[in-house]
């Protein structure tokens, strides 16, 4: 810098040497700063770039204002490598900004390198004079790709208690629910909404995950402000329909997904939740023509062939029925279910056998349920297996005594079972009214694979129909 | 018997090769005989005569093609900027690799996929427009024919011949250029009144690739005489300049003066097909139907829009329709097999597929069938099935984007993750104007 450099022959006299020589004060770097900005802010990216590069060229590639808009004008074009060059020059020229590390490290997280971009942002912690919410946003996020779950919730929290930005909340409940603590993303969900009340996807995340936890009366509500801001919402149509689906105003619920498949017809989880409303309603056709669309969409949905079977079961097409519930159990041999079902079929085709094969296999996977345990027992009555019938039936005593909950129709069918059994040991002759008694059991089992419905709608991958339609 | 009777009767039972002994035997007597040359002529033209209003193709993305008018058509005007259909995974049927909807039946044009062998060995086709069977019918003639060409052609004074011998060049000898010199000097001796010669003089325009001309030539025509031909060649000029609402506009005003015709209204289904208008385009095939009850290509499209419009039992009954009337096609086989899946009935669909196999032999048709029976392997939940099926279909045909995509799915799900991203990006790069890879290499990152 030479400017209000000392004249050689100083004179303190002003008066004397007042027009000798103006020496003209240097135009400063930062002159077209301001103009940078607003060209940029504006949208106006040529003529931007122009100015970038004629202030460039005047100061010699040492403006570090420009260069660091040079980068993020870059950036935002999508020539990310071009990008982080300009940053690193910024960095040359002042080493101590932690905007450029800052800005470095978005580029960087762009182009998925999250390793280096981390390295870029802690830099940027170290160099930033005070603490910095969105520094600690990005670090998280870092942390989050790079799978470091822990440390990324401690910079989430960071972040959270600097600021009240929706963005930090929302990191914040995603790592938590990554973790399976709900009960701190719901506290988080609260303060979030205290600090930005008109917020759709907070009010939507956290009514979701209130009815993750079985609050529906709050989640309801949540959904509901959510609905009252945004009505075409349709994460939040599908869960208010689904709150009020398990209060069976089948109606009120289709009403919802009517609207919400308005606006996102590829979702099989609104097809799914439309058939199953359909299915309580015992519009059965409907049912299945809306099940098969959300299989459609998403062919390996093992919830939707689990809802097809039993709506198949109930129409009386058990071979149709059966077909889905082996995919159901292909696809998801871990789900007692499943098995379950795969036995009401069987039952259904007269194959009491294999029936109590496939219930057992169901108890196996899921040991406590009264309800396997007595199908299990006709279904061994049936197949003549009387003996362990009695087990069977002595092991639900168990159960009962033990307090676990029997509805009424376990009891009475388990006391019919009972009294049949006797009577049989007694008179030692086939009880013949076997009908009857299949028909009873096929009604409850339906009850226990209540629809399931699914309550995020979660649309993966779709897959492709495609065919040679050639003659 | 009288040789020259015996050469016409022979003639009209349609024994064309012995009629053509027959008449050279004669014209070996007496080689002046004008009506024995004449009928040898058309016996020999009859001989090789096909309907060539079908097997016109029109080459799709041509980077050598420049007729289109608009280079920048505002959606709806033109077929590459179609309106999209309006529903995403549910309502659409699949597209070709060109952005076309698939379509009901095989017709030149609807089974370009680029990338393939087939498509490379023709990229040195001649970029003409006339259709390589053409070419191929006059070097047969020519190959069949002992004692050199029956006609010097460059030889005769041509403004002397009528239109028999034109047909005569233009089929047998496939030389167009001649043929259509021809042409122009019988519209001139005609005092440009007769409107045969000038549908001839448009073919030949066409085949030469002036386009603008034959539009020319046919506009006289329909101005003179009303004739399905004459239509339809007019709407496919329009098709090839990639203008299809006039395309439509002539097809209407051809049902207008044909009322019913089944040829002309085939047309117009196929356009409103291309046009992505699904529902009109079956109107138009079941008014088809109802006029003429056994064409296939009508019958074909009702059953595959009923097909996608999630109406199996519907697709059923037509394509059975179509086996009810002789067909016998890996594609019929297949596509019965597909909606017997889709309409529970498994029993028939195994035989089905199996059928298919046996008549595949195109190794493109059966990557396509092994493609499907991933589907039938994933709707009984048997993925390892799936996956086999899908990598016979990749082997194959390499160039199967959709197996790809597919097999990533189904290895992502098993959790073999390390080979999920590789058939992605393949899938990407053999289709980048697929949506479902993009998509899942989307979700695989964020899910990183």
């Amino acid at each position: 810098m030479f400017a209000n450099g000392q004249h050689k022959n100083y004179n303190p006299d002003p008066t004397k040497n007042k027009e000798a020589e103006s020496i003209p004060e240097p135009a400063p770097f930062e002159k077209f700063n301001w103009l940078i900005h607003l060209q940029h802010v504006r949208g106006e990216t040529d003529a931007c770039k122009e100015l970038i590069r004629k202030e460039l060229d005047r100061c010699y590639g040492k403006h570090e204002y420009a260069l660091h808009k040079q980068g993020i004008i870059l950036r935002e074009e999508g020539n990310l490598q071009e990008s982080i060059a300009s940053f690193q020059k910024c960095l040359k020229l002042n080493a101590g900004n932690a905007e450029n590390f800052k800005e470095m490290g978005k580029s960087l997280y762009e182009m998925r390198r999250f390793r280096l971009s981390l390295e870029a942002y802690l830099e940027a912690e170290r160099v930033s004079p005070s603490p910095d919410w969105k520094i600690y946003y990005h670090l998280g996020e870092c942390l989050l790709q790079l799978g470091e779950t822990e440390r990324a919730k401690d910079y989430a929290q960071k972040a959270v208690k600097l600021s009240k930005h929706e963005m930090c909340f929302t990191l914040l409940v995603k790592i938590l629910v990554s973790e399976g603590d709900f009960h701190s993303a719901i506290a988080v969900c609260n303060s979030g909404m205290e600090a930005c009340p008109d917020s759709v996807n907070m009010l939507t995340e956290s009514g979701l995950l209130f009815l993750k936890m079985g609050q529906n009366q709050q989640a309801f509500e949540r959904l509901s402000s959510a609905l009252a801001l945004k009505p075409a919402h349709v994460k939040a149509l599908l869960g208010v329909g689904c709150i009020t689906q398990m209060h069976e105003e089948h109606d009120v619920a289709l009403s919802k997904y009517k609207l919400a498949i308005h606006y996102d017809p590829d979702s099989a989880a609104l097809w799914n939740n439309i058939g199953m409303c359909f299915y309580s309603k015992q519009k059965y056709i409907a049912a299945i023509s809306c099940l098969k669309r959300a299989l459609w969409v998403s062919p390996l949905n093992w919830k939707t062939l689990f809802n097809l079977a039993l709506a198949h079961l109930a129409t009386l097409q058990a071979a149709s029925a059966f077909n889905f519930a082996c995919a159901t159990v292909n696809l998801r041999p871990d789900v007692a279910d499943c098995f379950a079902l795969l036995a009401s079929c069987l039952m259904e085709l007269q194959d009491p056998e294999n029936a109590v094969k496939a219930l057992r296999r169901a108890m196996e996977l899921a040991p406590g349920d009264v309800v396997y345990i007595v199908n299990a027992a006709v279904c061994c009555e049936a197949a003549g297996f009387d003996h362990e019938a009695v087990q069977m039936l002595n092991k639900l005593k168990e159960f009962a005594e033990n307090g676990t909950t029997c509805t009424q129709e376990v009891t009475d069918l388990a006391d019919n079972l009972a009294s049949r059994l006797e009577q049989k040991f007694h008179s030692d002759q086939q009880a013949d009214n076997g009908v009857q008694e299949a028909s009873q059991r096929q009604k409850r089992e339906g009850d226990v694979a209540t629809p399931r419905d699914k309550d995020a709608a979660v649309v993966a991958e779709t897959e492709r129909e495609l065919e040679p339609d050639e003659v | 018997m009288d040789p020259f009777y015996l050469a016409l009767s022979l003639f009209r039972r349609r024994k064309y090769d012995k009629c053509i002994d027959v008449c050279t035997s004669i014209l070996e007597k007496q080689s002046l005989d004008q009506a024995v040359w004449c009928l040898k002529m058309r016996a020999m033209t009859q001989r090789i005569y096909v309907d060539d209003i079908e097997s016109e193709e029109i080459p799709e993305n041509d980077f050598l093609e420049d007729n289109a008018v608009a280079t920048a058509p505002r959606p709806g005007t033109s077929m590459k900027t179609s309106q999209p259909p309006k529903t995403g995974a549910l309502g659409s049927r699949p597209r070709t690799a060109t952005g076309r909807p698939i379509s009901g039946v095989s017709r030149p044009g609807t089974q370009n996929r680029p990338g393939t062998a087939l498509d490379r060995l023709r990229t040195a086709r001649p970029v003409t427009g006339q259709s390589a069977r053409a070419i191929r019918l006059g070097t047969a003639a020519m190959l069949s024919q002992k004692e050199g060409p029956f006609i010097q052609v460059s030889r005769l004074n041509l403004a002397k011949y009528a239109k028999k011998s034109r047909t005569y060049l233009f089929y047998h000898e496939g030389d167009v250029r001649n043929a259509m010199e021809l042409a122009v000097q019988a519209t001139q001796y005609c005092d440009f009144k007769d409107w045969w010669w000038k549908v001839q003089l448009a073919k030949c325009y066409v085949a030469l690739n002036l386009i603008r001309e034959a539009e020319q030539q046919l506009r006289s025509v329909l101005k003179q005489h009303y004739h399905v031909e004459s239509f339809i060649r007019l709407t496919r000029i329009y098709i090839r300049l990639d203008q299809p609402l006039s395309a439509m506009e002539i097809c209407k005003s051809g049902v207008e003066v044909f009322p019913k015709d089944v040829s002309i209204m085939t047309e117009l289904a196929r356009l409103t097909e291309a046009l992505n208008d699904t529902s009109t385009s079956v109107k138009y095939y079941r008014t088809i139907v109802i006029e003429d009850a056994m064409n296939t290509e009508a019958i074909a499209c009702i059953g595959m829009y009923h097909f996608y419009n999630h109406q199996p039992e519907l697709a059923l009954r037509y394509y059975r329709r179509v086996l009810a009337m002789g067909a016998h096609s890996v594609e019929l086989y297949n596509n019965l097999g597909l909606c017997c899946l889709y309409s529970q009935q498994l029993d028939l669909t195994y035989p089905c597929f199996q059928r298919a196999l046996e008549l595949a032999t195109d190794p493109l048709v059966r990557a396509e069938v092994w493609y499907n029976l991933s589907h039938l392997a994933i709707a009984a939940g048997d993925m390892e099935l799936a996956i086999r099926c899908l990598t016979l279909s990749i082997s194959l045909d390499k160039t199967h984007a959709s197996a790809y995509n597919n097999l990533a799915v189904l290895h992502h799900k098993t959790g073999n993750a390390n080979l999920v991203k590789a058939y992605l990006t393949s899938a990407k790069e053999l289709e980048p104007d697929l949506v479902e890879p993009q998509i899942n290499l989307g979700l695989l990152q964020t899910a990183e």
